[in-house]
């Protein structure tokens, strides 16, 4: 195929990423043939377009120069910092959360059965990265906390189940989905690691505005 | 070393290579990435020898997961290989950029390396000495071979040797090991990967006249319908389905899936304003030849292109061959058929097939039915294993027949494919018809009472005992055949008779005489990994693989050639199939093998080759990126219909396809000796 015609499809892709709406349409009636619901709400299939803008390819030394402001430039180790309280998460929310770096953008939720590495009374409250791991889209417009499910991507469809680990149990990921290592401590829900790597970055730490610098400022 | 949480990115040193997957037939562009442990590439464009910024960004084809990552050992030294998908190829760049299946994603795991599950791999080879496999040299190993079927060949001529290959591990082995089988040994006894003889896997699309891989991908863009049959196109065919056909359907294309199962591929059909034909197992024939009647009683039939490509004497076809004599039909005798058999009235074919009569009437309005102004739909059929697997000529034959009656091929947004399954690497090297057609001990009768030699069923020659060295290639006939306990069990007698005491030629020899004149067998394995079949070899033959050595070709679903680099060594003594089989050849006394390379073979096929009928060539530049050249030979022969299902009492209903499966090998026959 001519290149032309390549950046046709490329043109088609970029002028709609309202491609993303019909692509999703797709997804979740293909997921489930017999729902009837017209999903309303069109998840963002390119969460990280703010990316471009925060890619901050000078912290990335091994000595990192002294910042004007004092903050932290680079994380050397994960750091813990609470996100929520178990007493103000019920079955079936959704918190979203930015972990270690900022636009690492995850989800907390509460299952409503017991989980692996859950934490809580019941053992069922989880935080996952929501960085598909196929090819970057974001799965927080599709997390279902009843099914225990996030996904299917409104890009490719693949889903997760965060019940195991984020497991992927239908598409075209070859790793689950990054589940957030959560410690409570008096009531307290923080995050404290990431098991896996996130989508697009080669290391979790690096390449971006560690969170914990952010909320200082 | 673990990279659980990071991996990482290669410096702008890096060697880089272009490929294409290892896997399916859709072939991915995929390149590689190799450098050495220690050194690393920065997080900035001019950095790293991606060219980006890191983070990637989403769908931009440079995201790399810790499975696209691996470390290998080269002379004692570690290598970083990340194997990620081309973000500039056709294929797997239209809606997204650099798209993966959950296959290609991971091939990088499957590369040889001694510090993960890939060290079992076969290193040496081995001959079996007092019952048990030892190493040996590959001078004794070569030789042993060369015995064994001289041993064979004294005994039973050509036909003492049977060999099994695989159809799709790159033109260059397929060319050279039938070049040893068919030319060298002359034997007609050869088998592929998945079936016992050199038989078309789609009789009934090669009879009609209907080559099985006509359309580009881009079609499914273009289409008015897209016509899936027996395929999960989502899960097994995923960058056809995610790149290509889900832009035709948000075009307007109407997806049909026609299968037993609700799978992915059926729930997006039903939701994309699409249908999805749960047929019950074994119908298609009639479903398909059902949707033809009605087309035909609705007069929605393309009469131009019927007479323009199809053949409309009786003795035309007649003359093309006992096959064409046995099962073709002109246009007049099919409508006939089709109209008389009352199995095909939809509401008939709707009892049998499970399928509403109306919606086997939509079905054949989509497909057939031209809009006001005359303008005929255009239809992409794709089918695989669902279809060919059961009742191969008929089911194949049905579907060949909806694609000649709509006229579905030679124009944009109309054609046919296999929708799964392997990429195509076989090239024919020896005289393959005249090895069949001197020497098979196989006939058919036809129903004129006519013997007819045909391709022989291998299997059945090594159970009956014919074959006395069976040599094969890259894979499990004991573990994956029709009727594989017999198989096995036929194997495991015939070669646990007298053993070798030691690695002496002679005693080599002395025992496996002795072993045939028992009616036993002597088995060589040529594999990558110890399998089933293995167990009981007598010689066991290291080959390398994909990315390993040898530079490699063969083509993809669209009929674009896709090109392979070798970038990496094999483990331990492993050679590349290609050599194997060369080294066999000259100790056997050719001259004509000694190929230094695998790119020497493929100049020689090349330069000598008449491309078959309706066979397009799309090659590829060095980089394997753009399609630069467009060789396309077009056979001048007309298509034909096809029966069927002939009679009531026909081999689809008696459950005897196996007959079917060797019928039309007098078609390899006559291609094979004029190529």
């Amino acid at each position: 195929m001519p290149d032309d015609d390549i950046d046709r499809a490329r043109r088609r892709f970029l002028q709609t990423t309202g491609a993303g709406a019909t692509l999703v349409l797709a997804g979740c009636s293909a997921f489930d043939s017999d729902s009837e619901e017209t999903p309303t709400e069109t998840p963002d299939p390119t969460p990280t377009d703010t990316q471009e803008e925060t890619n901050p390819s000078e912290s990335e030394t091994d000595d990192p120069p002294e910042s004007p402001s004092g903050q932290v430039e680079q994380l050397d180790a994960y750091p813990r910092v609470k996100i929520a309280s178990v007493s103000e998460l019920s079955t079936g929310d959704v918190i979203e959360f930015e972990y270690p770096l900022q636009e690492q953008s995850n989800f907390l939720t509460r299952l409503g059965e017991q989980a692996w590495d859950g934490v809580g009374p019941d053992g069922d409250i989880v935080a996952f990265n929501a960085m598909c791991t196929h090819a970057g889209c974001s799965v927080s417009g599709s997390v279902e906390p009843e099914d225990s499910r996030a996904g299917p991507c409104p890009c490719h469809y693949t889903s997760f189940d965060l019940s195991k680990g984020g497991l992927v149990n239908m598409g075209q990921a070859t790793s689950d989905l990054p589940q957030i290592d959560l410690e409570v401590d008096g009531g307290d829900i923080y995050a404290t690691y990431v098991e896996g790597l996130v989508w697009g970055y080669h290391n979790n730490l690096r390449t971006g505005t560690p969170i914990e610098a952010a909320q200082s400022n | 070393m673990s990279h659980d949480n990071d991996v990482p990115i290669p410096p702008t040193s890096a060697e880089r290579h272009s490929t294409a997957c290892r896997y399916c037939i859709v072939g991915c562009g995929y390149e590689v990435f190799k450098w050495p442990v220690g050194e690393e590439g920065g997080p900035s464009a001019d950095e790293n020898a991606f060219g980006i910024d890191f983070p990637a960004q989403a769908l931009g084809g440079n995201g790399i997961t810790t499975e696209m990552h691996t470390v290998i050992e080269e002379n004692g030294e570690e290598y970083n290989v990340i194997v990620k998908p081309d973000d500039d190829n056709p294929v797997n760049n239209q809606w997204s950029s650099g798209d993966h299946s959950v296959r290609g994603g991971s091939i990088a795991q499957t590369l040889y390396s001694p510090e993960n599950d890939t060290d079992d791999r076969l290193k040496y080879p081995q001959i079996r000495i007092g019952g048990t496999l030892q190493p040996v040299d590959w001078e004794t190993a070569i030789e042993a071979v060369a015995k064994a079927n001289e041993l064979a060949m004294d005994r039973n001529g050509p036909n003492g040797v049977g060999q099994k290959l695989y159809f799709y591990q790159f033109v260059e082995n397929t060319y050279a090991g039938t070049k040893l089988h068919f030319d060298v040994i002359g034997s007609p006894n050869w088998g592929g990967h998945n079936r016992p003889a050199l038989t078309p896997e789609n009789p009934g699309m090669r009879n009609a006249g209907l080559w099985q891989f006509a359309y580009d991908y881009e079609d499914t863009q273009k289409a008015d319908n897209v016509v899936m049959v027996g395929a999960e196109f989502y899960e097994n065919k995923s960058i056809i389905f995610q790149e290509h056909i889900q832009l035709g359907v948000q075009d307007g294309a109407t997806p049909v899936h026609i299968d037993p199962r609700q799978t992915f591929t059926s729930n997006y059909s039903q939701n994309n304003d699409g249908m999805h034909l749960q047929l019950e197992v074994g119908t298609d024939a009639v479903l398909l030849s059902s949707v033809a009647r009605h087309i035909l009683e609705q007069g929605w039939e393309n009469t131009e292109f019927i007479e323009q490509w199809t053949m409309r004497e009786r003795s035309t076809i007649d003359d093309e061959g006992w096959y064409q004599k046995e099962f073709g039909q002109t246009f007049e005798e099919y409508q006939e058929a089709i109209l008389d058999e009352p199995r095909y009235k939809p509401e008939n074919a709707a009892e049998i097939t499970g399928i509403p009569a109306e919606d086997i009437r939509s079905f054949a309005e989509l497909i057939g039915k031209p809009d006001e102004n005359g303008e005929r739909p255009n239809t992409v059929f794709l089918w695989e294993k669902g279809l060919i697997w059961g009742f191969s000529h008929e089911n194949s034959a049905a579907l060949g027949n909806l694609v000649l009656l709509t006229g579905s091929v030679g124009r944009p947004g109309a054609g046919l494919s296999r929708g799964g399954g392997h990429q195509e690497g076989f090239w024919m090297g020896g005289p393959a018809g005249e090895a069949i057609g001197e020497h098979s001990t196989q006939t058919f009768t036809t129903s004129d009472g006519e013997e007819v030699t045909i391709a022989p069923d291998t299997d059945e020659r090594v159970r009956n005992g014919e074959i006395l060295h069976w040599h094969v290639i890259g894979c499990d006939p004991v573990r994956g055949s029709y009727n594989t306990q017999q198989l096995r069990n036929a194997v495991r007698e015939r070669t646990s008779g007298p053993q070798p005491q030691s690695a002496d030629a002679e005693e080599i020899a002395r025992a496996w005489a002795e072993r045939m004149d028992q009616g036993g067998m002597v088995l060589t394995n040529q594999e990558i990994y110890p399998r089933t079949t293995t167990e009981f070899a007598d010689i066991v033959l290291p080959a390398t693989t994909w990315g390993e050595e040898s530079d490699y070709h063969r083509w993809n679903g669209e009929r674009r050639l896709r090109q392979y680099s070798g970038f990496m060594e094999g483990p331990g003594e492993a050679k590349p199939d290609w050599e194997i089989f060369s080294m066999i050849g000259q100790e056997m006394g050719a001259t004509d093998m000694n190929w230094g390379s695998a790119d020497e073979i493929f100049e020689e096929r090349w330069t000598r080759r008449a491309s078959s009928c309706l066979h397009g060539w799309r090659t590829a530049n060095s980089s394997g990126r753009t399609a630069s050249t467009s060789l396309r030979r077009r056979c001048p022969a007309a298509a034909a219909f096809l029966q069927a299902l002939a009679t009531p009492s026909s081999c689809r209903w008696t459950g005897t396809e196996s007959k079917l499966s060797t019928r039309s090998s007098n078609r390899t026959h006559r291609t094979t000796r004029s190529g």
